[in-house]
């Protein structure tokens, strides 16, 4: 069966970790409490590299590279979070599972025997499972492994209601390209017996237990902690993804994200706004007034997404009691309510990537406790299943495990507090400013294209190419219009005022204060940004925008906000008023 | 398919199929048998040439004039098309497309009779009467009246190209490196490939033929130690440049601010360098200054007696082409071939030696600076870099005749364009140790009048070099575009002999020539 990997479509499931989808790719990375921001963003690195080098069949590099990179990561930090790859490769998919990631095959017809079916834990080998595998029948479940017994499914039915509505899956349903949250994904084609109502068996078999499936979640922490927490790491997640898929696409929106990190206020943040303010009494509410409820009370716990940042929520909720739970905007909660009635109010929210941001940003304290009462709809729910995850929040002794939520808002803090020790501990710790490429046989390490040693001037050919990992050299400078230069060893914000972006006060990136009177430079108004053995330069929205002239050429061209440029040697570049000429001494042939 | 067992997979990377063994690694003379067990696959054909740059080119070229199809060449290479790496040095070295090389107008890669020469063919494709009659003009009164006549380097290339197309070059050629060339029992060689990853589904490929040419060019630069310290100590790439690499932001950077450069070295790019930095100079206005460091000083016209005399001063040594017009055809090519051992490098140190072509613009250049004082020249050798106070600018610590000294300034452009040893490059440092090859008078390859280098034959197949990496050879002047295409003659007359191919004769030469002047395929 030839399948073009990026039409297959992929649904996403609720839950806190960020899933990926660039050309070629679909990928999950576990955010867990505790795990290091910064390798979410490496592997999002890789996985962004792997795709742009070849689209059409990243699988068998990106299975190279994930390794290389986890036996780097465990040797220096210890256990790396758990992340898992389906990819594109020549006749089929490669899989690469590494933690607590599953893929299991989904047909729903009897025929396939179960054990004939995919069915891969990372959690079951010894390192990594790296599989090549023809395209599979049915379609592929990615997921996070969350709850305890592994045996937490998707719900795919929840995608087949949606898909029954009218005809197949609305494209806008879809997950196609970028970074957003969730706790897994199904990813394979809309067969016919897929858009089949197979409803009649849903609540019985995995209906049941899905009951607010991954939202709520959490196995260790306690039913809360993810909530919150997850707005933190969705934040950086969503900087991160703005900042690394050519600001495509882009999900999550990144304002909102890096404001969220920040705890700035700031205007029109309404979502991010809301959510600190509310955290709190949303867990307070949910601490003292869930509970009593009945055991559906699990399934309101997910309500918490209902999203302000979707519109028209409020009256959605107000207006229409009996489904809040299934309101949630998020897939999971239809299927549990089982019910038919269920498919007109979530087919509106559950817009997967749009709220994206939305799950997870508790609604307002106002919502909170509207939502309980009416857990009318938990009644049929309560017959429905065993809901395991209610009884978490339920029972007494679920309440410590709470104790992760204070860390949720100040978590940014923290994480600067780590960029700062790291700092201190010599920018050689930072894996980012490691890069792969050849040594020449002088053993300088070199750029893989590049034909002559750039510290010896030998040929690059002299021997046979193999992939060394070390410490980045400056890969150019750039020529300031005033004839100042600056070293590209490191990635640099410049701007009228540098030093108000996040990232430059959490130490990532390093300012460049240009003066300008004209008042067409913005505050921070471009990053450049050391990509492998390339110089990237990102417009950061500025107000007047970024241009760049190749050497010879008199016009400049604009560059779309967040696009990423790679420089080559000899580009002029305009910020404001202000220009400045990007040179290296990479010894390309062309 | 049931997935429940999942096998981790180590990231190291194992042994893969078709990979070099230990056995055929320690052992010079491949059996069939032994690569067969390696599970090598092996392509037999009968000529390989291994570096796919202008040498190779020039040698296929020869060859498919002569008659052999081009699926009996193969071209091993990393190089998409031939003069790219050559192209490469030259535009870094300022001597972009639009300039002139320093090579005489009838030694053309892409025309083996050298008619017409580039000067017939740049006249004709004038487009006024002056553009036509300059060339002409030029090289009917050259070096008398007026300088050698030299070719655009744009020329050189296209023409390249369109003959490149013309034999059907790119169809012998197969990308990759080559990893090493040994000899085969029962004769003939064994050259192993390794093609890009991905492009093929073994590592090596084993190219079995009866002859093998080796043009893989010198191995690369040799940075003088004090230049690679500063680079490897103050992570500084900026400052302190090599001629040979981009240094364009030297000149950016120049244009934006005034500036002391230190220029070191004698030779044709020193040249280059100096009328950039000096066209920049009078274009923007600027106020560089200049100051030159020569190793050997020369203050006038020298030589061993008055027939073996070289202009010079101010530094310099004029010569109009990197050897003597003589030694790729009079009499000092027939004294050369006499020559053996210390004599011969002795006779390579008379006539070598670093010059530069004596053109009259950039000397009245130079004089306009020495009289308003922003360019001066001095003997010296560097003894070490660091960075200046505050971390601007470059001091150079130098011992000159009259002691040490320190200047400071704001870049240094680094001309000395040593070549690397032979052994730095990994074919010919296996040819050295496992295939019988030896070291000529001047250190590089030893090879005999017919470019087969001495002491690899595996009979009846025999192996071939030509190119800079046999310098110091019978015949000097190897590492010119004449140079070529004398050793890609005497290589083709030699396979000639051996029956590969058949002679060239007057015929069909003439009847070739007619081919070549209407750009018809072969």
């Amino acid at each position: 069966m030839k399948v073009n990997f990026d039409d297959v479509p992929a649904r996403v499931h609720p839950g806190r970790h960020h899933l990926v989808r660039l050309p070629g790719v679909v990928a999950i990375i576990r955010t867990d409490p505790g795990t290091d921001p910064d390798a979410a963003r490496d592997l999002l690195e890789r996985i962004q590299t792997s795709s742009r080098t070849a689209p059409t069949a990243p699988g068998r590099d990106l299975a190279r590279q994930l390794s290389i990179w986890l036996s780097r990561f465990e040797e220096t930090n210890g256990v790396a979070p758990g992340f898992g790859a389906i990819s594109a490769s020549e006749n089929g998919v490669a899989i690469f599972l590494y933690g607590d990631i599953s893929v299991t095959e989904r047909v729903d017809d009897a025929e396939l025997p179960p054990e004939d079916r995919v069915s891969l834990f990372g959690k079951d080998a010894a390192f990594t499972v790296d599989r090549l595998l023809p395209w599979p029948a049915g379609a592929l479940q990615l997921i996070a492994d969350d709850d305890a017994d592994g045996e937490l499914d998707i719900p795919e039915h929840a995608a087949d209601v949606l898909a029954s509505a009218d005809g197949p899956m609305p494209a806008w349903a879809g997950f196609h390209r970028g970074v957003t949250p969730g706790g897994g994904l199904l990813f394979g084609p809309v067969t016919d017996h897929m858009s089949e109502p197979v409803v009649a068996d849903v609540p019985a078999a995995s209906g049941s237990h899905l009951a607010g499936p991954e939202v709520p979640v959490p196995s260790g922490p306690g039913s809360h902690g993810p909530v919150p927490g997850s707005s933190a790491t969705l934040s950086s997640a969503a900087y991160d993804a703005e900042a690394m898929s050519d600001g495509e696409a882009m999900v999550a929106e990144p304002g909102s994200g890096e404001r969220v990190a920040e705890d700035e206020p700031m205007v029109g943040g309404d979502a991010a706004d809301g959510a600190p303010a509310s955290a709190e009494p949303m867990a307070e509410a949910a601490g003292t007034s869930v509970p009593p409820p009945p055991a559906p009370s699990g399934a309101q716990v997910p309500p918490s997404p209902a999203g302000s940042a979707v519109p028209a929520p409020p009256s959605q909720r107000s207006v229409v009691p009996p489904p809040p739970s299934a309101g949630t905007p998020v897939v999971p909660p239809a299927p549990s309510a089982g019910t038919p009635v269920v498919p007109p109010a979530p087919s509106a929210s559950p817009v997967p990537p749009p709220p994206s941001g939305a799950p997870v940003v508790p609604p307002p304290p106002s919502g909170a406790p509207v939502v309980p009462p009416p857990p009318s709809a938990g009644t049929p729910a309560a017959a429905l299943a065993p809901p395991r995850l209610s009884e978490l929040i339920q029972d007494g002794p679920a309440e410590p495990p709470r104790a992760p939520l204070p860390p949720a808002a100040p978590a940014p803090r923290q994480t600067a507090q780590q960029k700062a020790a790291e700092k201190a501990a010599g920018v050689k710790e930072r894996p980012q400013d490691y890069v792969q490429g050849f040594r020449c046989s002088r053993k300088h390490l070199n750029d893989p294209r590049v034909s002559f040693c750039r510290v010896c001037g030998i040929r690059m050919d002299q021997m046979t190419g193999v992939l060394v990992e070390e410490r980045r050299p400056p890969l150019g400078l750039l020529v300031l219009d005033v004839g100042a230069t600056f070293v590209l060893d490191d990635n640099y914000v410049l701007g009228r005022n540098p030093e108000s972006d996040a990232a430059v006060r959490e130490g990532t990136l390093r300012p460049v204060r240009l003066d300008d009177t004209s008042g067409a430079l913005s505050r921070v108004h471009a990053e450049i940004r050391l990509s492998g053995w390339d110089v990237v330069l990102i417009d950061r929205g500025s107000a007047n925008g970024t241009y760049v002239a190749a050497t010879d050429e008199q016009s400049w061209q604009r560059l779309a906000p967040n696009q990423h440029f790679v420089l080559t040697p000899g580009t002029h570049v305009r910020v404001g008023q202000r220009t400045f000429t990007f040179e290296s001494s990479a010894a390309r042939l062309r | 398919m049931s997935g429940d067992q999942p096998l981790p997979q180590s990231a190291a990377p194992t042994t893969e199929p078709g990979d070099l063994t230990p056995e055929l690694i320690d052992t010079d003379i491949w059996t069939d048998e032994m690569v067969a067990r390696a599970g090598i696959p092996v392509v037999p054909v009968p000529f390989v040439t291994v570096g796919g740059g202008i040498g190779s080119f020039v040698t296929v070229d020869y060859l498919r004039i002569y008659g052999v199809p081009a699926q009996q060449i193969v071209v091993l290479t990393g190089l998409d098309v031939p003069w790219q790496s050559y192209e490469y040095l030259t535009r870094v070295s300022q001597i972009p497309r639009t300039e002139r090389l320093r090579s005489d107008s009838q030694s053309r890669p892409d025309n083996i009779w050298g008619f017409p020469s580039y000067a017939l063919s740049e006249a004709f494709a004038a487009k006024s009467l002056k553009e036509f009659l300059w060339p002409l003009w030029n090289v009917f009164t050259e070096p008398i009246l007026t300088n050698y006549f030299t070719p655009r380097a744009g020329q050189a290339f296209s023409t390249m190209e369109k003959e490149m197309n013309r034999i059907g070059y790119l169809q012998s050629v197969r990308k990759g490196q080559v990893r090493m060339v040994r000899r085969r029992a029962g004769g003939g060689y064994y050259t192993i490939l390794t093609p890009p990853a991905g492009a093929a589904p073994t590592k090596r490929i084993a190219y079995q033929s009866q002859y093998v040419h080796i043009a893989i060019g010198y191995p690369g630069l040799r940075l003088l130690k004090d230049l690679q310290d500063y680079r490897e100590r103050y992570r500084d790439p900026t400052k302190v440049v090599n001629a040979y690499e981009p240094h364009e932001q030297v000149y950016d950077q120049l244009r934006i601010r005034p500036g002391k450069v230190i220029v070191r070295g004698g030779g044709i790019v020193a040249s280059r360098v100096l009328q950039r930095l000096i066209d920049d100079r009078d274009k923007y206005n600027l106020r560089t200054e200049i100051l030159q460091v020569f190793r050997t000083f020369y203050t006038g016209p020298h030589g061993k007696n008055v027939f073996n005399r070289r202009p010079g001063g101010h530094g310099w040594a004029y010569q109009g082409f990197n050897y003597p017009k003589s030694v790729w055809g009079g009499q000092l090519k027939e004294k050369m071939a006499k020559l053996e051992g210390d004599a011969r490098a002795q006779a390579y140190e008379e006539m070598g030696g670093t010059n530069t072509p004596f053109r009259k613009d950039w000397l009245e250049q130079l004089k306009r600076g020495r009289s308003q004082g922003w360019y001066r020249e001095m003997q010296g050798a560097f003894d070490s870099l660091r960075p200046g106070p505050n971390g601007a600018g470059v001091v150079v610590a130098m011992s000159t005749q009259h002691g040490a000294l320190e200047e400071y300034a704001d870049f240094v452009v680094d001309c000395t364009g040593l070549e690397a040893d032979i052994r730095e490059s990994r074919v010919l440092a296996d040819l050295l140790d496992h295939s019988g090859a030896g070291r000529n008078p001047k250190g590089r390859l030893d090879v005999n009048a017919q470019f087969e280098v001495i002491g690899t034959r595996s009979r009846p197949g025999r192996l071939y070099a030509s190119g800079s990496s046999t310098l110091g050879g019978p015949f000097p002047g190897v590492d010119t575009f004449l140079g070529l295409q004398i050793s890609a003659q005497e290589i083709a007359d030699d396979l000639a002999r051996l029956g590969f191919v058949k002679r060239l004769g007057p015929g069909r030469s003439i009847a070739q020539w007619w081919r070549w002047a209407r750009n018809r395929p072969i």
